[in-house]
C-alpha cells in the first residue's frame, strides 16, 4: 500500500517537471457583459488555477499537455472550454437556477449539491439577508420541510427553539446540534445575519451520523464570509423601526366589571374592596395592558470590509443591535466583532484564523410562571388587574390588587421595582491549517477555543411580595470554556473519467469546563445601589457554586462513491468516547449508509427537456444523543442542606442522593429516510419529497426505585419514542428575465409516538406554574402509545342552567352556572353519573400536526419584493390564565337573569382542569414582507438598496390569548421543558416589527 | 519518506490522546463516596444531613407523626376523608402517603447509616461516628420493626442497583438484636456531649445518653409483645439507672418549660428533633385550631378527644399544658374549643397544647413554622423506664417508687403514688403516667403494642375501631414498593 503510494506521488512529480508552459487570457463576463470578479479558472484534472480579477481577467499558465479550462462561480453554471490552440479565452457565464452544482458543506467537509445522497437542506445568503431578523432561528421558520421554529416567547433575546423532526428525548436537550465554521456546540445568538455565507441544515441519519453521539436532533452548519478573492468591499447596512405588541386582549371597562361582579351574591360591593385606600375607577378605568405595553424601537447596523487576493482573504464585520422590549424596561441590546482572515502560506498551504468577539446584554421582566408568594408574572397581573384600581395611591405609591388577599403584584410596580440584566461576555479563536500535501489529499487540522462567561443578576425591591419589607439581590456568574482539536484528511479522485471517490477520516478531541457561582443576599436598608453593591445587605440567604468537566474523543471516516454521477453511495462510521458515559460503556459506535440514483443521467432520461432532474435517494443510519449531565453516572451527595444544631442554624449538611449507574449510555436514534429530487425544464421547477422515520431508544427515564434502597430514582436507559413523518418542498420559477417571479413552499407531516417508558404506561405532567390550586396540580399525561404533548383533564360539556340537569348528576361543588364536566366512564369502564377521576381523559395535544410555509419574491427592474408566511396546524395551546382574568366576552355570563347566556357564571371556567382551557393553536402568519429598491451606481458607491420590512406583522389564528407560539416554561429543568408543551401561563406578548432598511456597498 | 515520518507522528498524537486518561471523570465540584467523608468534620456534615432527614415532613414534622402518634387512640383527625382520616380511624390503603413517607425516610437513613458504618476507618477519630451512624441504624430498624413487624433489613450500602436480589423481611426478633448489638456499639463509641455543655446535653447529634435510653426502650419492648423475652426487664432497668447515674440529665422543676422555645435543649432533653428558624418545624401550625371566629388558624392536622383529657386530674399541671382547650386572639376574643373544627359525629375536640408555644411575645407567631424542638427522649422517660422495668422485674421496690414519685411529683406533688400497691396496680399507675406525661409524643402506639393491649385498645377506640382488624397492628408496606418489583408475597399478612 505505502509502496504504491510512493510511487504515485513520484509519477505526478515526473508530470510536473516535463510539463511545457504557455500563458492564458481572457475576460469572464455574465449575460449582460458585465465583468465578473473572483470567478475560479482551473486546468481541468490538475490543481493549477486562479481567479479572474476586479475587471474579470485572468491570466494562466498552462502545461502542454493541458485540454479544459474550468470556469466556476457561485450561482453560476460551470463551464468548460477547450484550450487547442487558443492564446486568449474570453467567456460568458449563464445564471444557474438550479443549483445543483452549488457546494454544500456537509460535516466534516463538503459535497455537491447534485451529488449528495441524504437529506441536506441549504439556505443561500440571499435568502437569508433579505429576511433582517435579530435572530438567525427566525429566518429558518417556514423555510425549511422538517424543522420547527419556535418562539418560546418573544420577549427581546430570548431563544428560539428549534426542533429538527420532532422531539427525541424525555429528559435529554432536543435542540439541533450548531456548528459553525466547523466549530461544533455553536450558538445561534452570536451571529449576525449578514456574516453568514451559506447555512445547511442536516436532517437524516447518513448526514448526520457523522456527528455520532451529538447528531440526534439534527445539525446546523453555518458558515461565515471569509472575504472574496478579487474583490473590495466595504458593506453597510442598517435597519430602524418599531415593534409592537400584536394583539391586546380586550378586558372589560372599570364599569363593566362593576356590574360584572354585582350579579355575584357574595360579592358586597363595594365594601369588600380592602385592598385600595383610594376612591375606586369608573368608566373605562384603568387599562393595565396600555400601562405596561409601549411602542419601543428597534435599531440593527451591520458594516464589514472584505479584500481577497491569491496570497490573502480578510472579512471584518462589526454590529449593534439595540432592540427595546414592547413590555416596558424589558430590552436586548448585541454587539459583534468578527475577523476572519486567511493567508496562504505556500501553493498548497493555507493558514485561516477567526476570531469572535460578542457581547449582549438583556434586560429582563417577570414572566412565565411565578405565581403564589412569588407576586406573579407582569404579564398575566396586567389581565388580572381590576380596571378599576387606579396605577398609583393618593400618596403616590402603587396600588394592591382588589382584594388584598390576593397574592399579586401591581403590573407596573413589577416593572419599576425590579431589575434584572444579564450579560454574556464570548470569544471564540478559530485557527486552521489546510495542507494539500499532493494532488487530491488535503489535510487540515483545526483548533479552537471558546469562552463564555455569564452574570445575571437581580434585585426585587422591598415593595414587592417575593422580597417584601427586604428587598433581596441575587447575583449568578458562570463561565464556559471549551477547546477542540480535530485532524481531518481527505483524498479526492477521479479514475477512468467515470469514478469519483472521496475518503475522509479524522480524530477530534473536544474538552469543556464549566463553572459557576451565585448568592442571594436579603435585607437591605437603602434599595438605591439595586444589586451593585450588596455588601450594604444584611445576610447571604443562599450560595453555592459549581464546577464540571467533559471531554469526548472521536474517530470518525466516511467514504463517498460515485459513478458518471449516476450512482452515488457514501458511508460513514463514528466511534465516540465520552466521559459522561459510565464506565461500562465509554465509547459508542455510530455507523451509516445512503446511496442515490441519478435518473435523469440515464439514457432514457438524458435528452428529456421536462424532467432535466431525476434522483432517489435512500439512507439508514445511528446517531445519538448525550442527553446525560456529566457525572450522571457516579454515586454522589447532595450538598448545602439546612439543619439545626442545637440554637444554630447551619447550612452545609450533606446526604447520599445518588446511586451510581455504571451503565448509564447515550441515547441511540436510528433513522432511514426515502427521498426524491424532482427537478423540470432546468430548474423552472424543483420538487422534494422525503419520508423518514426515527426511532430512538436507551432513552433516559427516571426509573422508580425500591425505596428499601435508601433511593427513590435512578436515570436509566429504559424509554422509547418514534418520530416519522412526510416532508415536501417545492419551488417554482415563473419568470426569470427583467422581471423575475418564483414561489417556494413546503410542508411538513409529523407524527410522534411514544413506545416506552420501561415499566411505567403513564406519566403525569404538572404545568408551567402549580400555584393555581389542586384542580391544575398536573395538566398533561405522557403516556405510552400517544404523542408528547398530551394535555388532560375533563371535558367540559356547556354549563349547568337548570336544577333537574344539576341533580342528574354528582358533579363535586357543581352549581347552577358552573361549568359541566363530561360523565364519559367509572370505575366499571362506563359512565356512572359520578364526575371524578376516571372522567378525565386527553383533551388536546401541543405538537403541531403540520408546519408549512408559502414564500414568494418577485422582483423588476430595480424594485423587489418577496412575501414569507409560515403556519402550523393541529395544534393545541392551554391557556391557564383564562379563568381569572375579565375578558370582554365575560359580560355576557350566565346568571339568574341571564339564563340563556353559555359563559359560565362569574366567568369561571372550572377549577379543574378542563377543555375550556384548550384552545386550538393553529396558526398562518405572514412572517415577512420586504420592499426594496435597488439603486444601480458605478462609482465611489457600487449598490445601494432600500427596503421597507414588516415582520410577523399579520397572524391568523383562533386562539385568544397574546400569541398561539407561545411555550411557558418555568425552571424545573430539561424534563419539564420537553414534556410540558404549548402551556401559555404568563407569557410575553407576541410582537410585530416595522424596519425601514438601507444597503450600501462601496 | 518524509510523508511517512509526518503520518508516524500524527498517528502518535492520535494514540497518545487516547491513551491517557482523557475519558475518566474526575469530578471536582461533588462529592462522592468515594472522596467522602473523610475526616470528623465530613462526618458532621453528614450528621447535619441525617438530621434534616429525619425532622424533616416526610419524617417526624408529618409522616411519622401520622403512624406513631394520630393512628393510636390518644390522637384524632377532624377529617371525615382522605389518608389523614384513613390513618386515625383504620381504613387505610397501601397507598397511603404517610405510610410511604414513612418507610422511605427510614431506609434513606439506613442507607446513609450504611455507608459511614462500612467505609469510615477504624480510627480513633471516627468512632464517635461509627456510634453515630449505628444509633440512627438502631433508632430507624426500631421504628420500622415497631410499625411493620418483620422487615426488610439491609446492613449494607446500596451501591448498585441489581434485580435480582434476594429480599426477605426478617423476624421481630432478630430486627432486636441486631438492634441491640447497634446500640451496644454505640453506647461506647458516642460521646455523652459533643460540645462540653452540660446545660445543654442535646444539640441534635446522637449521644452515649440516647443511646442508653434507646436500648433500655428496647429491653423493654423485647421483654413485651412479640417477644416475650421477660429476662429483658432487669437490663431495661439496669440500662435506665445507667442514665440516671449519669448525673447528666434531670428534670425541669415546671412541665411547661419544656415546649417553650426559650427554653428548648435543657437538661432534660436527651434527644430531641432539632429545628431553628427561618425554617423550622410546622408542629405548631400543623396542631393550631381552625374554626369559627378563629382569625389566625393553623392547619389543624390532628386534635384530640375530650374523654381522653377528662383521665387528666385537674390537679396535674401537665393537663393545661397537654390540651389547648381555648384560642387566645389579643386584642380581640378567645375562642372555646366547642368552636374549634372537628368531625361531626364527634363531641367537641380539644386541640394539642403541647406544641404552641404560650410564653411567645406574638401568640399569631404560632400559626407559622417555628424553633420548637420535637423531644424524641427527654429524662422523664427514663425514669419511667425504670419505675416500670423495675416494678417487672422486682416487683413494686423502693427503686420504683422513687422513679415513679419523682416523675409524678414534678406534676403534681399532692398525687404521689401511695405505698404499698401491689405490683398489677403499680402497673396500671406505670402505664397511665405515660400518658399523662408522654401524650402525644409518639410513645402511646408503641406502649400499646409491646403491652399486647393494641387489639383491645383500638377495637374500643371510637375512631380506630371503624376499620381495626388484629392484623392492621403492622402497617402494609407502600404499593409503591410492589409496583418497582418487590415480591407481592412479601406484603404484611392480612393486606
Amino acid at each position: 500500500m505505502k509502496m504504491k503510494f510512493l510511487v504515485m506521488i513520484f509519477l505526478l512529480c515526473v508530470t510536473l517537471v516535463n510539463a511545457q508552459n504557455k500563458v492564458l487570457t481572457g475576460v469572464v463576463t455574465d449575460k449582460n457583459g458585465d465583468p465578473i470578479p473572483g470567478v475560479n479558472v482551473i486546468i481541468r484534472g490538475t490543481s493549477i488555477g486562479t481567479i479572474t480579477d476586479i475587471n474579470g481577467k485572468y491570466s494562466i499558465d498552462v502545461p502542454a499537455n493541458a485540454d479544459y479550462l474550468e470556469f466556476s462561480f457561485i450561482g453560476m453554471k460551470k463551464k468548460d472550454v477547450p484550450i487547442e490552440n487558443k492564446d486568449v479565452i474570453d467567456v460568458t457565464l449563464d445564471d444557474d437556477i438550479t443549483g445543483l452544482d452549488e457546494v454544500v458543506v456537509v460535516g466534516y467537509g463538503t459535497q455537491l449539491k447534485k451529488d449528495l445522497t441524504s437529506s441536506v437542506a441549504v439556505l443561500s445568503v440571499d435568502e437569508l439577508k433579505k429576511m433582517q431578523s435579530p435572530r438567525i432561528e427566525q429566518t429558518l421558520a417556514g423555510r425549511v420541510t422538517g424543522v420547527d421554529v419556535a418562539s418560546v416567547n418573544s420577549e427581546p433575546g430570548a431563544p428560539l427553539r428549534i426542533r429538527i423532526r420532532g422531539n427525541n428525548s424525555i429528559n435529554g436537550n432536543n435542540s439541533p446540534l450548531v456548528v459553525i465554521d466547523g466549530v461544533l456546540g455553536g450558538d445561534l445568538s452570536t451571529i449576525d445575519v449578514n456574516d453568514i455565507s451559506s447555512m445547511q441544515i442536516l436532517k437524516d441519519a447518513s448526514a448526520t451520523s457523522i456527528y455520532g453521539s451529538m447528531g440526534a436532533n439534527g445539525v446546523i452548519i453555518i458558515s461565515t464570509k471569509k472575504g472574496r478573492i478579487g474583490v473590495t468591499n466595504v458593506d453597510f447596512t442598517s435597519n430602524i423601526g418599531f415593534q409592537q405588541v400584536r394583539r391586546k386582549i380586550p378586558i372589560m371597562t372599570a364599569d363593566q366589571e362593576y356590574d360584572f361582579r354585582k350579579v355575584d351574591p357574595d360579592y358586597n360591593f363595594p365594601d369588600d374592596i380592602d385592598g385600595i385606600s383610594n376612591p375606586i375607577l369608573s368608566g373605562k378605568g384603568t387599562d393595565w395592558q396600555d400601562e405596561i405595553f409601549q411602542t419601543a424601537l428597534y435599531q440593527n447596523y451591520h458594516l464589514s470590509v472584505q479584500k481577497g487576493n491569491e496570497k490573502m482573504r480578510f472579512y471584518l464585520s462589526g454590529d449593534f443591535l439595540d432592540q427595546d422590549g414592547v413590555v416596558k424596561t424589558s430590552g436586548f441590546k448585541r454587539g459583534n466583532i468578527r475577523a476572519n482572515v486567511s493567508v496562504k502560506l505556500r501553493k498548497n498551504i493555507t493558514l485561516e484564523n477567526r476570531i469572535t468577539l460578542f457581547r449582549s446584554s438583556t434586560n429582563r421582566i417577570r414572566i412565565n410562571g411565578s405565581y403564589g408568594s412569588w407576586g406573579g408574572p407582569v404579564t398575566t397581573n396586567a389581565l388580572m388587574f381590576s380596571a378599576m384600581v387606579p396605577v398609583y395611591a393618593e400618596d403616590g405609591s402603587f396600588n394592591g390588587p382588589l382584594y388584598s388577599t390576593s397574592t399579586m403584584d401591581n403590573p407596573v410596580s413589577i416593572l419599576m421595582n425590579r431589575d434584572e440584566e444579564h450579560t454574556r461576555n464570548y470569544v471564540q479563536e478559530a485557527l486552521s491549517f489546510k495542507w494539500e500535501i499532493i494532488k487530491g489529499l488535503l489535510y487540515d487540522v483545526e483548533s479552537s477555543y471558546t469562552n463564555n462567561t455569564y452574570a445575571n443578576n437581580t434585585y426585587s425591591s422591598k415593595e414587592l411580595l417575593a422580597s417584601l419589607n427586604q428587598g433581596r439581590a441575587s447575583l449568578e456568574n458562570s463561565e464556559d470554556n471549551s477547546w477542540q482539536i480535530r485532524n481531518i484528511l481527505t483524498y479526492n479522485t477521479v479514475f477512468n473519467d467515470k469514478h469519483t471517490l472521496t475518503a475522509m477520516a479524522a480524530f477530534e478531541l473536544i474538552k469543556s469546563e464549566y463553572a459557576s457561582n451565585y448568592f442571594v443576599v436579603n435585607g437591605f436598608a437603602t434599595e438605591v445601589l439595586s444589586y451593585y453593591n450588596v455588601g450594604i445587605g444584611d445576610e447571604v440567604v443562599a450560595k453555592g457554586s459549581d464546577f464540571t468537566e467533559n471531554s469526548l474523543e472521536s474517530f470518525l471516516g466516511r467514504l463517498t462513491y460515485g459513478y458518471k454521477g449516476k450512482y452515488l453511495l457514501s458511508a460513514s462510521f463514528r466511534a465516540d468516547g465520552a466521559s459522561k458515559f459510565a464506565k461500562n460503556n465509554k465509547w459508542a459506535y455510530f455507523p451509516s449508509g445512503s446511496a442515490a440514483w441519478v435518473l435523469s443521467k440515464e439514457d432514457f432520461l438524458e435528452d428529456n427537456y421536462v424532467l432535466t432532474f431525476c434522483k432517489i435517494r435512500g439512507s439508514y443510519g445511528a446517531s445519538g444523543s448525550q442527553a446525560i449531565n456529566s457525572y450522571q453516572s457516579l454515586a454522589s451527595y447532595r450538598t448545602g442542606i439546612t439543619y439545626s444544631l442545637g440554637n444554630t442554624q447551619k447550612t452545609n449538611g450533606a446526604f447520599i442522593q445518588r446511586v451510581s449507574n455504571p451503565d448509564l449510555k447515550w441515547e441511540t436514534t436510528t433513522q432511514y429516510d426515502v427521498g426524491l429530487d424532482l427537478g423540470f425544464w432546468d430548474g423552472r421547477l424543483d420538487l422534494t419529497a422525503d419520508y423518514f422515520h426515527k426511532k430512538t431508544e436507551d432513552l433516559l427515564y427516571s426509573k422508580t426505585l425500591p425505596m428499601y434502597s435508601g433511593f427513590s430514582s435512578q436515570i436509566q436507559n429504559i424509554g422509547s419514542m418514534l418520530n416519522k413523518g412526510f416532508e415536501f418542498s417545492a419551488n417554482v420559477v415563473l419568470f426569470d428575465d427583467a422581471f423575475k417571479w418564483n414561489i417556494s413552499g413546503n410542508i411538513s407531516l409529523l407524527q410522534n409516538e411514544v413506545l416506552s417508558l420501561g415499566d411505567d404506561e403513564e406519566v403525569f405532567i404538572r404545568p408551567p406554574s402549580s400555584s393555581r390550586g389542586p384542580g391544575f396540580w398536573y395538566t398533561g399525561v405522557l403516556r405510552v402509545g400517544e404523542p408528547v404533548g398530551n394535555f388532560y383533564g375533563f371535558v367540559a360539556d356547556g354549563i349547568y342552567k337548570t336544577q333537574d340537569e344539576l341533580e342528574a348528576i354528582d358533579q363535586p361543588g357543581a352549581v347552577l352556572g358552573s361549568v359541566r364536566y363530561k360523565d364519559i366512564s367509572g370505575p366499571d369502564g362506563v359512565p356512572d353519573g359520578v364526575i371524578n377521576s376516571f372522567d378525565k381523559t386527553i383533551i388536546g395535544n401541543a405538537l403541531p400536526d403540520v408546519i408549512y410555509g408559502i414564500g414568494t419574491d418577485m422582483s423588476f427592474k430595480n424594485f423587489d419584493l418577496s412575501v414569507s408566511t409560515q403556519g402550523v396546524s393541529g395544534r393545541d395551546v392551554m391557556w391557564l390564565d383564562k379563568r381569572n382574568i375579565k375578558t370582554t366576552d365575560k359580560v355576557n355570563q350566565w346568571t339568574p337573569d341571564t339564563p340563556e347566556n353559555d359563559i359560565p357564571f362569574k366567568g369561571d371556567y372550572g377549577s379543574q382542569t378542563n377543555s375550556n382551557y384548550v384552545e386550538d393553536g393553529s396558526y398562518l402568519k405572514i412572517s415577512n414582507i420586504t420592499f426594496g429598491y435597488n439603486f444601480q451606481m458605478k462609482k465611489v458607491v457600487k449598490n445601494m438598496r432600500v427596503y421597507f420590512s414588516a415582520i410577523n406583522p399579520v397572524v391568523f389564528t383562533n386562539y385568544s390569548g397574546f400569541d398561539p407560539e407561545v411555550n411557558s416554561q418555568d425552571s424545573r429543568g430539561t424534563y419539564n421543558s420537553n414534556v410540558a408543551l404549548g402551556y401559555d401561563s404568563g407569557s410575553y406578548p407576541g410582537i410585530k416589527q416595522f424596519l425601514f432598511g438601507l444597503n450600501v456597498t462601496f | 519518506m518524509k510523508y511517512i515520518k509526518l503520518f508516524s507522528v500524527l498517528l502518535l498524537t492520535v494514540f497518545m490522546a487516547a491513551c491517557n486518561d482523557f475519558l475518566e471523570e474526575n469530578p471536582k465540584s461533588l462529592l462522592s463516596p468515594s472522596n467522602f467523608p473523610s475526616s470528623a468534620e465530613d462526618c458532621e456534615l453528614i450528621l447535619g444531613g441525617m438530621q434534616s432527614v429525619v425532622a424533616s415532613q416526610s419524617f417526624a414534622d408529618r409522616g411519622l407523626y401520622f403512624l406513631a402518634e394520630v393512628s393510636s387512640d390518644e390522637t384524632t383527625v377532624r377529617y371525615t376523608t382522605g389518608d389523614r382520616y384513613e390513618l386515625d380511624n383504620m381504613v387505610f390503603t397501601t397507598d397511603n402517603q404517610y405510610i410511604r413517607m414513612t418507610w422511605s425516610s427510614c431506609y434513606t437513613i439506613i442507607n446513609q447509616s450504611n455507608i459511614l458504618i462500612k467505609y469510615l476507618p477504624d480510627e480513633d477519630w471516627a468512632q464517635p461516628y461509627i456510634g453515630a451512624a449505628k444509633f440512627y441504624r438502631a433508632w430507624m430498624y426500631s421504628t420500622l420493626v415497631r410499625l411493620w413487624g418483620p422487615t426488610i433489613v439491609r446492613l449494607e450500602p446500596t451501591e448498585q442497583i441489581s434485580s435480582d436480589e434476594e429480599v426477605v423481611r426478617t423476624s421481630e426478633k432478630e430486627v432486636f438484636d441486631i438492634i441491640v448489638d447497634d446500640l451496644v456499639d454505640a453506647e461506647q463509641k458516642l460521646p455523652e456531649l459533643w460540645t462540653g455543655n452540660a446545660a445543654s446535653p442535646d444539640d441534635g447529634r446522637p449521644t452515649k445518653g440516647a443511646a442508653k435510653v434507646l436500648l433500655a426502650e428496647m429491653y423493654a419492648t423485647m421483654a413485651g409483645w412479640p417477644v416475650n423475652d421477660v429476662s429483658k426487664w432487669k437490663l431495661a432497668s439496669d440500662k435506665a439507672k445507667e442514665v440516671m447515674d449519669m448525673g447528666l440529665y434531670h428534670l425541669l422543676p415546671d412541665f411547661a418549660d419544656l415546649y417553650l422555645i426559650a427554653k428548648k435543649n435543657g437538661p432534660e432533653h436527651i434527644f430531641s428533633f432539632q429545628h431553628t428558624e427561618p425554617g423550622g418545624t410546622m408542629m405548631s401550625i400543623q396542631s393550631r385550631p381552625r374554626g369559627e371566629g378563629i382569625k389566625k388558624g393553623g392547619w389543624y392536622l390532628w386534635n384530640t378527644q375530650e374523654s381522653f383529657m377528662n383521665t387528666f386530674s385537674d390537679e396535674d399541671a401537665r393537663k393545661s399544658v397537654t390540651f389547648l382547650t381555648e384560642l387566645i386572639q389579643p386584642p380581640y376574643d378567645t375562642i372555646p374549643y366547642s368552636n374549634f373544627l372537628r368531625n361531626p359525629d364527634d363531641p367537641p375536640c380539644p386541640a394539642i397544647g403541647k406544641w404552641q408555644d404560650f410564653g411567645r411575645d406574638n401568640i399569631y407567631d404560632n400559626a407559622k413554622r417555628t424553633a420548637l424542638i420535637v423531644p424524641v427522649f427527654r429524662y422523664a422517660e427514663v425514669l419511667l423506664l425504670r419505675a416500670e422495668a423495675e416494678n417487672e422485674a422486682n416487683g413494686p421496690d423502693a427503686a420504683a417508687y422513687a422513679a415513679f414519685n419523682e416523675l409524678r411529683g414534678r406534676s403534681n406533688p399532692n398525687n404521689l403514688l401511695p405505698t404499698g400497691l401491689t405490683q398489677e396496680q403499680f402497673r396500671d399507675s406505670v402505664r397511665k403516667e405515660w400518658s399523662y406525661e408522654f401524650a402525644f409524643e409518639m410513645k402511646r402506639r408503641y406502649n400499646i403494642l409491646r403491652w399486647g393491649i393494641i387489639d383491645d385498645v383500638l377495637s374500643n377506640d371510637p375512631h380506630a375501631s371503624k376499620g381495626y382488624q388484629p392484623y392492621k397492628k403492622y402497617y402494609p408496606i407502600p404499593q409503591a414498593e410492589f409496583d418497582a418489583g418487590l415480591d407481592p408475597s412479601l406484603q404484611t399478612p392480612g393486606y
